[in-house]
């Protein structure tokens, strides 16, 4: 990059990266990945131990959308770019062979052509992954992914202070936001209760109804926690 | 687009390459004021970092020279550069020979160097301020306002370099801590869903009955929690 001959995209990148050195809540993360990057949207979510799975930010609602099927299943794109710590640039998601076949259902009905996730950690630390999508199939520019590399290691630093800065607010509970898990975390509590079974087991009955009915676990967790959905033993 | 715009560009490019990259601080730091100077014009700069023990320290300059390093007032302990990292705030002075009655010594050593102005910016994110970036020029006047702009946004990039590194080495027990906090929030969640169905309570109702009796046995709300989910603990 710095070898490159500077232009006009280039100081798209410099903005982005300035406003998200700058960003003072997560709220505004994805915008300048969107903005330095031209796609359509993008979304980011923490995953899996130690910050635990919610979706951050997300520019659309099938940005929003593209993270919660993931997160539901466990399996997809952003969770492949966490465990090698590479991106995953699915170019046609129309047309992929990878595997998830559960995910890739769901992706494939979003009815969007590319899907790009990248990895966020700092050092030996897992944060989560930034999820990018096109409307249109095709190949990032290598420089783009170079620049979404950068990107990225500012976000996942952004992320992993407010987990710090979060580390004296454990006994509040969950942090609440428009795309919180609590519901999923107090659901599984009812059912255990419902079911005489343990947490992880309960889990796994509400996934299993999320699947079996077509909805989403935030769906069906909302119904347990309303009380329009009861399992009985 | 102007020459000068170009190495801004590319200076950005180099410090954000850092973040990716495995690379050396110093040597980082010491690019960024000998970038500056170009950049910004300044017969030379230095940058001031706070120790872990909380000491200044001058860790890179653009001159070896005995009064660059004075006149960032380490040992005095006074001056627009140690006032930036004291306030968090960026200290401009346009002409040093004005300043004799607020920083004695520091005009006296300045003007004995033949600087006539200065612009210092605080290594600054949030809360943490890390030192100062200093810019010393030969003529008065202030920096202007795309200038300032674009120095800050240097300063604001090689802070977030440095924060990045040494959250790295800190990474191990942070992590630890990280997975308490969230295994904690779960729990308590789970637990808050677990009495809600048992005793035909509201979320709100279960926390405040899980709540007190926390506090009434002077047990962690996680270690409750944990007790309620495995079946262990009957409210």
């Amino acid at each position: 990059m710095g070898t490159s001959l500077p232009g006009d995209d280039r100081h798209a990148f410099a903005e982005a990266l300035t406003r998200l050195v700058t960003a003072d809540t997560a709220d505004n993360l994805c915008d300048p990945f969107v903005t330095a990057t031209g796609v359509t949207g993008a979304a980011i979510s923490t995953l899996g131990k130690p910050l635990g799975s919610q979706t951050v930010c997300a520019s659309s609602s099938i940005a929003a959308r593209i993270d919660e099927i993931q997160i539901d299943l466990g399996e997809g794109p952003c969770w492949d770019a966490v465990r090698t710590r590479r991106p995953i640039l699915e170019n046609d998601l129309q047309r992929s062979s990878s595997g998830w076949p559960a995910t890739m259902t769901s992706l494939r009905a979003l009815h969007i052509g590319s899907l790009y996730a990248f990895p966020l950690f700092v050092g030996q630390l897992n944060v989560g992954a930034v999820d990018l999508y096109n409307e249109e199939p095709g190949r990032l520019p290598s420089q783009t992914v170079q620049d979404v590399k950068v990107l990225a290691e500012v976000a996942s630093r952004h992320l992993l202070r407010r987990a710090l800065e979060n580390l004296d607010r454990v006994e509040d509970g969950i942090l609440d936001g428009p795309h919180s898990r609590r519901e999923v975390h107090q659901a599984t509590g009812m059912v255990a209760a419902q079911l005489s079974i343990g947490v992880d087991d309960a889990l796994l009955v509400l996934r299993g109804r999320a699947f079996s009915s077509g909805r989403t676990l935030s769906e069906v967790s909302s119904d347990v926690v309303e009380r329009r959905l009861t399992f009985d033993a | 687009m102007s020459t000068r715009e170009d190495q801004l560009l590319q200076t950005v490019g180099t410090l954000a390459d850092s973040l990716v990259d495995d690379f050396d601080i110093v040597d980082l730091l010491q690019l960024l004021v000998d970038e500056c100077t170009s950049i910004f014009d300044a017969a030379a700069a230095g940058i001031l970092l706070l120790s872990p023990a909380g000491d200044l320290e001058v860790i890179v300059s653009t001159s070896e020279r005995s009064e660059l390093v004075g006149l960032m007032q380490v040992e005095a302990g006074e001056g627009p550069c140690v006032e930036a990292v004291a306030t968090g705030q960026v200290v401009s002075v346009e002409d040093l020979r004005e300043v004799g009655g607020r920083w004695p010594k520091f005009a006296d050593d300045a003007r004995r160097s033949g600087f006539a102005s200065l612009h210092a910016i605080p290594m600054r994110l949030r809360n943490s301020i890390l030192g100062s970036l200093n810019l010393f020029r030969d003529r008065p006047g202030v920096l202007n306002e795309p200038d300032a702009a674009a120095a800050r946004t240097l300063t604001d990039i090689a802070t977030i370099s440095i924060l990045q590194q040494r959250i790295v080495e800190e990474s191990l027990t942070t992590q630890s801590k990280l997975q308490h906090a969230l295994d904690s929030r779960v729990v308590i969640e789970q637990a808050k869903g677990y009495i809600a169905q048992s005793h035909g309570l509201d979320m709100d109702g279960a926390f405040r009955l899980i709540r007190a009796h926390a506090r009434s046995t002077q047990t962690r709300l996680s270690v409750v929690a944990e007790a309620i989910i495995s079946g262990s603990l009957r409210l």
